[in-house]
């Protein structure tokens, strides 16, 4: 809104630009979890500390009203990246500009004010919404802490609006229930009111959908496109049904063990995926139609392995069927094949039979 | 691998919770006290020489953390010093009380288990009628009721009332043998003995069951509105395949984990049982030690009783370990 | 109004009633004339007039100051008046504290260097409860500073507990103390109720009616409920409501059986077992509110800090933790009772302190369980999302789920500590100067009181234990159903 100059830093070269479409970028998070050893063990053995490499140097920028998808198996650090950008967790190392400042760097106060623009909403509805809370306390209550309405009775007001826009109505009847006493979907409706309340640029969805029936998925997904076109927001869409980020986002990175690996427009990491890893993902989706439906195998070798001991070199070769010695030792980083369309992967030219 | 780790860890935990509460003990008294000496000055039985060769042999002399040292040294040479009172070693004085105590501990745990369960799982599994409503209201009164007073009552009835009305069957009212026992042959020992462990057991085992039944009952009720329990109903199995094919196994594995728990209250319970019934086991010297202020003997004692408790606390978790291997790896 | 107005106003009223016109027309003509001669004519009307409008005038001051205060209803209404009075009750406890106790103590020459010591000791401390609770006051109407109740009564409880360790209530008179810091308790408790939640009012007197209902179709809670409401009132009442005092001796009569004169008999010392078993009740039930309550409140303290904080704070507070719980819980409380300083004026609140001391760690385990698995519920997330402080997650969303869990062990907990009192009384380590309904039993013990026949002595403190826990599992199993439904028969 004020100032949408900034100034980046990226490696050596440092560039001014003026963007006005950007909503938020993230560059290079990273978030290690160290493993909790016991006292004795942390006492006697001098072991070098482990980590759970959840995110690990991770960079993207959103554009304001778009659709950022983030798609890979569970426990790749998607939710773990939502959560380092509201700053729920503390980073490890990077950054993350939003309207042109570094908000790791703010102090608290000033923090407070970026968090009127940021909100999130989560996966499970049953898990995100505190019991003793009454639906009017849980959508009020970033209009409470962030201090943005004094009065009983606007708060009332705006939580009544939003309700009725995320189509529950009527609104007065959901003021003074308790989520227990509501459905999944109307659960994960009051989570999207809650996101809205404050009008934010942008809002992490973390699998809104993914705990919900389909019967209702639609209707979520309908409600939630809605607002965020009436409201211009941008989200960064966390999923890992590739289905249902096609339907939904501009653009997918795909993230493999705390790293994107590609990153592409929505339709041309569908049709033309480069990376292997992707590939495997695309094929895993079953079609539609049944004549259409792929025969070959699934061409990823073995389990997802843990974020602890990360395979040197590209950290996907261990399940890479095109492996070869060569990505043992290198770490591939994304590179540019088109515009806008990264891929990280040393051999994807040879896979792709791209000049 | 992961067995033997575990093992491990649970020993190193007991011993450094043994080690606090040895120190704690030694310093509550020495710090509280200061000069242990005091208290058998005015005792009129106590050879005026001892006092020095202790002093001699306890670096009463000394600072108090070397006191302490010396303390730790004696305690692993397993002397835990002289009770002037009784005139003995303490060592001693605990070793003609400890047998009785493990008796009476060691029978009462395993009848606990054993007849806890049973009733737990029959009551569970009847929930709502009239036994485990008779179960409930029985559990809730009699624990209602402090130990000792169940036990005064056993003691009036039992011991004192039987014999006065001429009753073919009366119980000792106090000690653990007769004290003409020596007499006796060896048979006729072993039922003297018995017999007057008979009521101070029945009002143990009765508190024990009851609760371990609760505990049980509870952890069955949590397991039959489990999904699988549900899942097993509705492929058509009887109510009592169930029970014996899933929730008694689940419902089991927690009742496991607080046996170790269960030890400490059941030799509080012993101690109070002890005193009720002058039944001379370490419980009952620890008592009367406190009140005599025989403050070596008390320590030692203390020792001894939490020596007891972590021991059987370190023998249910490694009986875990090897039953549930998820605890290995926790 | 006039004589006519009057009459014409009742004449269109009862036009319709033909038949009883007259004798209507008749009253309400004698009926003007005495209201002409002593309504009007005496000035009465105006007085009350008067006083009607300043009486109205008083009352829209209040009515105001009551929307001010309680504008909820009359739940959180009656809330707030306990909690002004309790504070009020507080706040004087610690003057007489102050005035009769501490000073005199303290300007009497004659005591010793110790006395002296112990007595200033007291005056701070009664200085520093005074500010606690002078601060509560102001923490209730400065609505800033309304969240820091709770952190006051967190303060108040290491108070509470730093004041009984240093043995600073160990005469009889500092009971005062102990019922103002306590009457204070209830004071923030009830502050942070009916002030501090204000916006959680209606969510928890809707919460509070479900879980009332689920409690009172409990037929055991109920009964508890209504057993423990009777021995308390009987507690509170004491001794008053008994010909004798708890330390009258009747040497004509002694180990007399019930009689008119003495409803349950008397002990060989002559004192009346009713008086005495109405004085230990209050004791029993003192040493079981306080132990019980300070125990889980400090076990929560700890659990809760414990998960929050996490990191080395949680291992070495568990540790310890646990090396406590694996001791055994009533040769440790031996251990402690005999300590030299507390054997010598072992006070009950002493007892207390040593049951909080042993079973600390029983709550605070269970509670770091549930504020750990709280803790990775996302709606701490999001609050977190919206800038919520450490102070907002522990205070709105930690506390209050955990809130039943710690209900229930109070409950629990209260039941224990009873019994427990009576175990130590029993064998000879209780108070020896207040009667509880342990000291009872063993003063019954040593008089061969079942084997003499004197079933009077034994059995009225024993079924007064027994009614009490059993009240206490009755509504503690009660609120078990309510947190865990669970256990709710469908
Ligand atoms: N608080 C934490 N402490 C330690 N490790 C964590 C923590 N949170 C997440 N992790 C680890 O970080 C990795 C990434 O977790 P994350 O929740 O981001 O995965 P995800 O992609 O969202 O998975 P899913 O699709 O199942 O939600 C996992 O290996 C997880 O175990
Ligand atoms: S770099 Fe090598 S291992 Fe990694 S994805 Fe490409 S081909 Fe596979
Ligand atoms: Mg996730």
């Amino acid at each position: 809104m004020l100032h949408v100059i900034y100034i980046r830093r990226t490696g050596s070269e440092t560039m001014t630009l003026i963007d006005k479409e950007i909503a938020i970028e993230a560059k290079n998070l990273k978030k290690y979890f160290p493993l909790q050893a016991g006292l004795f063990a942390s006492l006697f053995k001098k072991s070098e500390n482990k980590f759970v490499h959840a995110v690990d140097d991770v960079s993207f920028a959103i554009k304001k009203g778009e659709t950022f998808g983030l798609v890979g198996e569970s426990g790749c650090g998607k939710s773990t990246t939502g959560y380092l950008i509201l700053q729920i967790e503390k980073l490890t190392a990077g950054s993350i500009y939003f309207r042109g400042v570094d908000v790791v760097t703010l102090s608290k106060e000033a923090l407070k004010e970026v968090r009127k623009d940021l909100q999130i909403i989560f996966q499970n509805p049953y898990e995100s919404m505190s019991p003793r809370f009454s639906i009017l306390d849980i959508v009020a209550e970033p209009l409470r802490l962030l201090n943005i309405l004094d009065d009983e009775n606007e708060i009332m007001q705006k939580v009544l609006e939003e309700l009725t826009d995320v189509g529950l109505i009527p609104a007065e009847d959901f003021l003074d229930r308790f989520p227990h006493e509501l459905s999944g979907g109307q659960r994960q409706r009051v989570s999207i009111a809650r996101a809205f309340t404050l009008n934010p640029t942008f809002i992490v969805a973390d699998e809104p959908v993914s705990m919900l029936d389909v019967s209702i998925r639609v209707g979520i997904l309908k409600t939630m496109q809605e607002l965020s076109r009436k409201h211009g927001t941008a989200f960064l869409f966390i999923t890992h049904d590739l289905a249902l980020a096609r339907t939904m986002c501009d653009r997918i990175a795909v993230m493999y063990l705390g790293r994107i690996v590609e990153q592409g427009p929505t339709e041309e990491i569908i049709h033309t995926p480069l990376h292997p890893y992707t590939k495997a993902l695309i094929a895993a989706v079953p079609s539609p139609d049944p004549d259409a439906r792929r025969t070959e195998e699934l061409p990823i070798i073995g389990e997802v392995p843990s974020g602890i001991d990360i395979a040197s070199g590209c950290r996907f070769h261990p399940r890479c069927i095109y492996a070869i010695e060569k990505c043992k030792e290198i770490d591939p980083h994304l590179e540019q094949v088109k515009k806008d369309h990264k891929v990280a992967c040393i051999r994807y030219k040879e896979i792709n039979e791209i000049k | 691998m992961g067995l033997w780790k575990y093992i491990l860890k649970r020993l190193i935990f007991a011993l450094v919770t043994y080690f606090v509460a040895v120190t704690l003990v030694f310093f509550i008294y020495h710090v509280m006290q200061g000069d242990p000496t005091y208290i058998y000055s005015g005792n009129v039985h106590i050879d005026e020489d001892i006092p020095d060769s202790t002093r001699e042999r306890w670096g009463l002399d000394e600072p108090l953390w070397k006191q302490y040292f010396i303390f730790l040294r004696n305690l692993l040479q397993g002397d835990l010093g002289y009770s002037f009172f009784k005139g003995k070693p303490v060592m001693e004085v605990i070793g003609e009380t400890l047998p009785w105590t493990l008796l009476l501990l060691g029978s009462a745990f395993i009848i606990n288990g054993i007849l806890g369960i049973l009733l737990g799982s029959l009551v569970a599994w009847r929930r709502g009628s009239k036994v485990d409503a008779t179960f409930v209201l029985t559990y809730n009164v009699y624990n209602a009721f402090p130990l000792f007073f169940v036990g005064m009552l056993f003691i009036a009835l039992f011991g004192y009332y039987f014999y006065i009305w001429d009753f073919p069957i009366y119980f000792p009212l106090l000690g653990a043998q007769n004290p003409l026992s020596y007499r006796f042959t060896f048979i006729q020992q072993v039922g003297d003995v018995l017999w007057h462990l008979a009521m101070p057991l029945t009002v143990l085992v009765i508190s024990g069951v009851l609760g371990w039944s609760w505990f049980m009952r509870g952890n069955l009720i949590n397991v039959k509105t489990e999904d699988y329990i549900q899942t097993a109903r509705a492929k058509g199995l009887s109510e009592n395949q169930i029970l014996f094919k899933h929730g008694f196994r689940n419902a089991l594995l927690p009742v496991i984990t607080s046996i170790g728990m269960s030890v400490g209250g059941l030799i509080g319970g012993s101690v109070l049982i002890e005193s009720v019934f002058n039944y001379p086991g370490t419980g009952l010297l620890l008592l009367n030690a406190l009140l005599e202020n025989d403050y070596n003997l008390v320590q030692g004692a203390f020792i001894i009783i939490a020596g007891l408790t972590l021991l059987g606390l370190l023998i249910a978790e490694i009986l875990y370990g090897f039953i549930d291997p998820r605890v290995r790896n926790a | 109004m006039t004589y006519t107005d009057i009459t014409k106003k009742h004449e269109k009223k009862k036009r319709f009633s033909k038949p009883r016109e007259k004798v209507n027309l008749f009253i309400t003509k004698i009926r003007a004339t005495l209201l002409l001669i002593f309504w009007e004519k005496t000035g009465l009307k105006k007085a009350i007039n008067w006083l009607k409008i300043w009486f109205k005038k008083v009352l829209d001051k209040i009515y105001q100051l009551y929307l001010y205060l309680f504008k909820i209803n009359s739940f959180v209404f009656v809330l707030r008046i306990l909690t002004v009075l309790f504070w009020l009750a507080a706040v004087s406890m610690l003057l007489l504290d102050t005035i009769t106790v501490a000073l005199p103590i303290y300007t009497d020459s004659l005591g010793t260097d110790e006395v002296l010591i112990k007595a200033l000791l007291w005056v701070i401390f009664d200085l520093l409860a005074a500010a606690t609770v002078l601060y509560v006051i102001v923490a209730i109407f400065v609505e800033e500073e309304r969240s820091r109740l709770p952190t006051i009564a967190i303060v108040q409880i290491f108070l509470i507990l730093a004041g009984l360790l240093l043995g600073l209530p160990n005469s009889e008179d500092s009971v005062y103390v102990g019922f103002a810091l306590l009457f204070n308790f209830i004071t923030i408790v009830f502050a942070y109720f009916s002030f501090v939640a204000l916006d959680d009012q209606v969510k928890s007197l809707t919460q509070f009616r479900k879980s009332s209902k689920v409690f009172f179709r409990n037929r055991m809670g109920k009964i508890g409920l209504v057993i423990l409401v009777v021995l308390v009132t009987l507690a509170a009442l004491g001794p008053s409501i008994t010909r004798y005092e708890a330390d009258d001796m009747d040497l004509a009569n002694i180990h007399e059986g019930p009689s008119d004169i003495h409803i349950l008999g008397t002990d060989k010392f002559g004192h009346d077992t009713w008086t005495v078993l109405l004085d230990s009740l209050g004791i029993s039930l003192l040493v079981g509110v306080v132990a019980g309550s300070l125990c889980v409140l400090l076990g929560t303290t700890i659990g809760v800090t414990s998960a929050y904080i996490g990191g080395w704070v949680d291992t070495i507070l568990m540790r310890f933790a646990d090396i406590v719980l694996v001791m055994p819980p009533l040769p440790l409380m031996f251990l402690l009772a005999s300590l030299p300083f507390l054997l010598g004026t072992i006070h009950w609140s002493m007892i207390a302190i040593i049951y909080v001391i042993v079973f600390w760690p029983v709550s605070a385990k269970l509670i770091r369980g549930q504020a750990l698995s709280l803790k990775q519920r996302t709606f701490i997330h999001s609050a977190k999302a919206s800038g919520a402080s450490n102070r907002y997650v522990i205070f709105s969303h930690l506390l209050p789920n955990v809130f039943p869990l710690m209900l229930t062990m109070i409950i629990t907990s209260m039941r224990q500590a009873i019994l427990y009192e009576a175990f130590l009384a029993y064998l000879g380590l209780g108070d020896p100067l207040n009667n509880s309904l342990g000291l009872m039993l063993q003063a019954a013990q040593n008089q061969f009181a079942l084997a003499s026949g004197y079933w009077w002595l034994i059995f009225p403190p024993a079924i007064a234990i027994a009614l009490t826990t059993l009240s206490f599992a009755f509504i503690g199993m009660a609120f078990d159903e309510i947190v865990n439904p669970r256990l709710r028969k469908r």
